[in-house]
């Protein structure tokens, strides 16, 4: 009894009657903590904090030669957004894409190109993207971060350093876009390859991303992006795209990738092929719903469980398809 | 280094260093309405147009701003002849703290510029980067939507 008496007496002096010694140790030692973490916390939001120079190239051949002239210690800066996400280590020099001729939108008769650092907010302008393909451009560019943020972050800046809760990415996928490339890499890339690994990496560092092809389409040729999410400007959850040739009722083609469920974009071919051929009928939604997620691996995330994007991922995909499926009624 | 840019309408040649923010450089030149708050172009508070577009400044190499306009709220209205927005908000009660309010002015005339009657939604879309943690944002709407019929001479 005694002993126990006797560490029960101990416990109270030290845990929960402090005297005042403790209680200014214990407050240094928080303020302490605290300040730490301040200065950590400041010191860690300064992105590229060793740059001594910046230039502002005029032409995208001068990024190349800057690249050149420069390897090993220089930055390509697009929109910069992205820099919250970690910097490399050891720039002193930042190549700043803005002004290099790389802002455009342009129809051809292959498609419609995009300049890699066309910001997010031109394509949402641009009247070539009102209804090409059901409106899925707009819809995917809308669907990334907030207005001032979608000011800055270009096309090709959202392509180039894929995160997991990229927009872009999942589009131009879904889209087949090709991706043509400049610098000791030249050419055109499909959006199959392109995506297969971390593009900065499949690039390139003597080489830059152009611009982003689009292909052709038809009214009939049409699509849905969607994003789930947990707010409207937060990270996606699952991002979805579809894309469907429709004729005579029939899909004659489809295209379906998302994103958010692994590191990089995928496309979810055993729904394509459930789809494909088929007249569109709300049982072939269903069936593509529940085909598109059998047999895909998906990340864990720290917001959400697996289980719980497994139970998500077909209902998005069903809201999708059947979005594209009203779009393409009466002319297709 | 040296970069040339016009603020409020004002030439200006400011000395810089190659990695500084947009947000910084405002600052340290004494444009207080220039707010910093999340440093991650998160909150809108650092919200200034950057040729006419609202941008989040903590994400802006001011190096990128060479012989660009910037508008800061300094440079909308004065305390004796405030601009509409700055009326509207004072009338409508649409600040309490005050941090979020010249971000949301902002915002708010680049979006008017572009369209003189926005719906409910285009108003919060315009918004959707300017975070308030006082007002819940309805009479931001309300200040707005009067701003516009201000400006429509309504």
């Amino acid at each position: 009894m005694g002993w126990h008496g006797g560490d029960t007496c101990h416990c109270v002096k030290v845990g929960i009657i402090p005297n005042a010694l403790d209680m200014f140790v214990s407050n240094i030692l928080i303020f302490c903590i605290n300040s730490l973490f301040v200065i950590c916390n400041s010191l860690m939001n300064i992105p590229l904090k060793d740059v001594r120079e910046y230039f502002l190239p005029t032409r995208a051949s001068e990024v190349l030669k800057l690249i050149k002239r420069e390897k090993g210690r220089c930055f390509l800066l697009a929109g910069g957004t992205g820099l919250n996400f970690g910097s490399p280590k050891g720039v002193t020099v930042i190549i700043d894409l803005s002004r290099a001729g790389l802002n455009y939108v342009r129809e051809t008769s292959g498609g419609i190109s995009i300049g890699a650092a066309t910001p997010v907010c031109e394509i949402l302008r641009n009247p070539l993207f009102s209804s090409y393909a059901g409106g899925m451009v707009r819809e995917s560019a809308l669907s990334i971060a907030t207005t001032p943020l979608r000011n800055l972050i270009t096309a090709g800046g959202n392509v180039m350093q894929v995160f997991i809760w990229s927009s872009l990415p999942v589009l131009f996928l879904a889209l087949d876009a090709r991706f043509r490339v400049m610098g000791e890499r030249n050419g055109l890339i499909r959006a199959e390859e392109f995506f297969s690994a971390q593009p900065r990496r499949l690039v390139g560092t003597c080489s830059i991303l152009k611009e982003i092809i689009l292909p052709a389409t038809s009214e009939c040729d049409v699509g849905a992006f969607m994003k789930f999410s947990k707010t409207e400007t937060d990270f996606a959850l699952i991002n979805a795209a579809v894309f469907l040739s429709v004729r005579g009722g029939i899909c004659k083609k489809a295209r379906i990738a998302v994103g958010a469920v692994s590191p990089m974009p995928v496309r979810l071919a055993a729904a394509e092929k459930v789809l494909e051929g088929q007249p569109l009928s709300d049982k072939l939604i269903d069936d593509a719903a529940r085909a598109g997620v059998s047999g895909i691996s998906i990340l864990r995330d720290i917001r959400v469980s697996e289980g719980y994007k497994r139970e998500i991922l077909p209902v998005i995909l069903r809201r999708c398809l059947k979005m594209v499926s009203e779009r393409a009624k009466g002319n297709c | 280094m040296l970069l040339k840019v016009k603020i409020n309408g004002e030439n200006k040649v400011l000395k810089i260093a190659a990695g500084e923010r947009l947000l910084d450089l405002l600052r340290r030149e004494g444009y207080f309405s220039v707010k910093e708050g999340c440093r991650q172009g998160n909150c809108g508070a650092c919200v200034v147009l950057l040729d006419g577009r609202p941008v989040n400044s903590c994400m802006v190499f001011a190096a990128r701003c060479e012989g660009r306009e910037i508008i800061t709220t300094e440079g909308l209205g004065t305390p004796a002849h405030p601009h509409p927005l700055q009326e509207a908000f004072v009338n409508a009660g649409a600040v309490q703290c005050g941090y979020c309010t010249p971000g949301m002015i902002l915002s708010s005339q680049a979006l008017l510029a572009e369209n003189p009657a926005p719906s409910v939604e285009e108003i919060k879309t315009a918004l959707d980067g300017n975070l308030c943690r006082c007002t819940g944002y309805v009479k931001i709407i309300k200040a707005i939507q009067d701003a516009a019929k201000m400006h429509r001479g309504g």
